[in-house]
């Protein structure tokens, strides 16, 4: 067989071994098809194998958006034991440093590691719990400190979540709820809902995801470093009406782009270049390799040699979040929320609205019946007021 | 470079890049704690062994005329761990039974209100009732034993340290006066793989 034939040969299946395939998980999400979602990403997690967590960040994702709460915390609370557990999977990291570096286990980066945390939080404070609801957010703060230590702050949306949820328990120090507040505000200063004393009266507060995450693209010699690339979305704002009446739109608390370029460099980087140089080397040097066999074997092995950098990601992770914290009174309520610019199906919450205060989750883009469903009743009232907007108000 | 050394290079590093399958301690994980530097099993069984037996020689139930009541009240979780405080409180409960017999009793307060429940079916008539016993009283509490976990934690490029104090106290049900505090406390520190950074 012909050298060059030979090489061609083993290029091509080189490709068609390393080239991705769809996700089925994330095509049923797209089409609307959320329980078959859940069931791929279920049944991929089952197996327990190193992408372990990724599935089931996903299914946490998939099942928070359409209200399935108590699989939502178990399958983002599995996922989190495993990428903070720094003894999972040690075998798998050492082989990732010499063969490929998607042998290792799925652990995500710090952010996504806080925003697991950060739903586990919002579960937990949609289910009026507030003492574990705090946890889950402290357990975000923490995750961050595993960043730069410019950013290790950065996550406002656990530094106002967990101020509210002190602020609903008994016994809290007004000075840990002052400054969560203040760092909520220090990393989200444009977010109008940020206010402690206005927050201490508003009683119905909405978490909105709107997009998807900058998308892990490899990049550099042989594409052995990941890159971030963004991932356009158009609609970077909701429209909130609560029974009919407009009470404005949502603002950001937490940007994923800015998590993700934050995000700072890992040693593995510095390896993974080190690998890209040596394959390249490998493939040069090869050429000088005298003996005809021993310079096919080289070659073959070196571009064999499995260096692209691994770019598994939290598929589902949103582009941003976006919070409106208003004042209704006790009793029941619609409150939807609409996507103006792409025309997203709105969404419809009926809640009661008790002593307590609720928080309702919303995902941009959910199609079908998920969009319109009703929340645990308490008790009942009538009429709503804002506290941080005036109906009418808009962007 | 000999051509089977070359090959068996090759081969090997064939076999570390394209390994997929094999499970991942998933279930490890969780037993381990938040970041292997909570509390564990074995944390929680010295603890209440030693709790329990600085409150059985204790004057005021060690030289009480009567059995004392003792009720647990919630514990305070405050870690970023999701942890069943109240099982300490009952682990602690069970080794005193286990130590003292009958010379504590202990009021089941998360029984309450099925308690309650139960007493008024009798008085109804609607469920039978052992007629010696029928004016028999719900048990009120001479003491109650509650506590707080609390956690300070750092995180740093090489690992994660955890400080964690677990204390608990025993407070008079008549007078409000804390009888017995102690606390249990360590640290832990765990190393990232070099990998994880």
């Amino acid at each position: 067989m012909p050298r060059a034939l030979l090489f061609a040969f083993l290029a091509v299946a080189m490709s068609a071994a390393l080239s991705g395939c769809g996700n089925p998980g994330l095509e049923a999400y797209a089409d609307g098809r959320y329980q078959d979602s859940m069931t791929y990403f279920e049944e991929q997690a089952a197996k327990k194998d190193k992408n372990f967590a990724q599935h089931s960040c996903n299914l946490g994702s998939v099942a928070v958006a359409v209200g399935e709460y108590d699989k939502a915390w178990q399958s983002l609370y599995d996922a989190s034991c495993v990428m903070n557990d720094y003894e999972a999977g040690n075998l798998r990291g050492l082989a990732s440093l010499i063969g490929s570096q998607a042998t290792r286990v799925f652990k995500g980066e710090n952010y996504e590691k806080a925003m697991a945390n950060c739903y586990l939080g919002i579960i937990d404070y949609i289910k009026g719990d507030y003492e574990k609801a705090r946890i889950g957010f402290d357990r975000a703060l923490e995750c961050k400190q595993d960043a730069p230590e410019k950013y290790r702050t950065d996550f406002a949306l656990a530094h106002y979540l967990k101020g509210r949820a002190l602020q609903r328990l008994e016994g809290s120090n007004p000075n840990d709820v002052q400054m969560a507040f203040r760092l909520a505000k220090e990393w989200a200063p444009q977010n109008r809902f940020l206010n402690l004393e206005k927050n201490a009266k508003a009683n119905l507060i909405l978490v909105v995801d709107l997009g998807y995450a900058p998308r892990k693209v490899p990049s550099g010699l042989w594409g052995s470093v990941a890159e971030f690339e963004a991932v356009p979305y158009a609609d970077r704002v909701a429209i909130v009406l609560v029974d009919g009446q407009n009470c404005g739109h949502t603002a950001r608390i937490l940007d994923f782009e800015h998590q993700a370029l934050t995000v700072g460099d890992s040693p593995t980087d510095t390896v993974q270049t080190a690998k890209s140089i040596l394959k390249t080397v490998a493939l040069i040097g090869s050429f000088f390799i005298r003996d005809t066999w021993g310079r096919i074997i080289v070659f073959v092995v070196a571009l064999v040699y499995p260096v692209e950098a691994d770019c598994r990601q939290w598929d589902l992770l949103p582009g941003e979040t976006q919070i409106i914290a208003l004042r209704v009174n006790e009793g029941d309520h619609n409150v939807e929320v609409r996507f103006p610019v792409t025309g997203s199906p709105p969404q419809v919450r009926r809640v009661t609205v008790g002593d307590g205060d609720r928080l309702l989750y919303f995902r941009c883009g959910i199609i079908g019946p998920p969009t319109n469903r009703d929340e645990p009743k308490h008790e009942k009232g009538v009429n709503f007021a804002a506290v941080h907007e005036q109906p009418g108000d808009k962007k | 470079m000999k051509l089977r050394n070359i090959l068996a290079i090759g081969l090997t590093l064939a076999a570390l890049g394209c390994g997929s399958a094999g499970r991942v301690d998933v279930d490890d994980a969780r037993e381990e704690g938040w970041g292997a530097t909570g509390t564990t099993s074995q944390d929680i069984g010295g603890m209440c062994r030693e709790m329990a037996g600085e409150l059985l020689a204790l004057p005021a139930i060690k030289e009480a005329a009567a059995p004392p009541t003792i009720a647990l009240l919630h514990m305070d979780n405050k870690t970023n761990d999701y942890m069943d405080t109240d099982l300490v409180l009952r682990k602690i409960r069970i080794a005193m039974m286990k130590a003292v017999g009958g010379k504590i009793i202990f009021a089941d307060r998360a029984s309450y209100e099925a308690v309650a429940q139960e007493r008024k079916s009798k008085q109804a008539g609607s469920v039978t009732q052992n007629a010696a016993r029928a004016n028999d009283k719900v048990l009120g509490a001479d003491y109650f034993l509650t506590g707080e976990v609390a956690a300070i934690v750092k995180r740093v490029d090489k690992g994660k340290t955890e400080y964690t104090v677990w204390s608990f106290r025993l407070t008079d049900a008549q007078t409000s006066q804390v009888l017995w505090e102690d606390e249990y406390e360590f640290k832990k520190y765990h190393k990232k793989g070099w990998f994880d950074r």
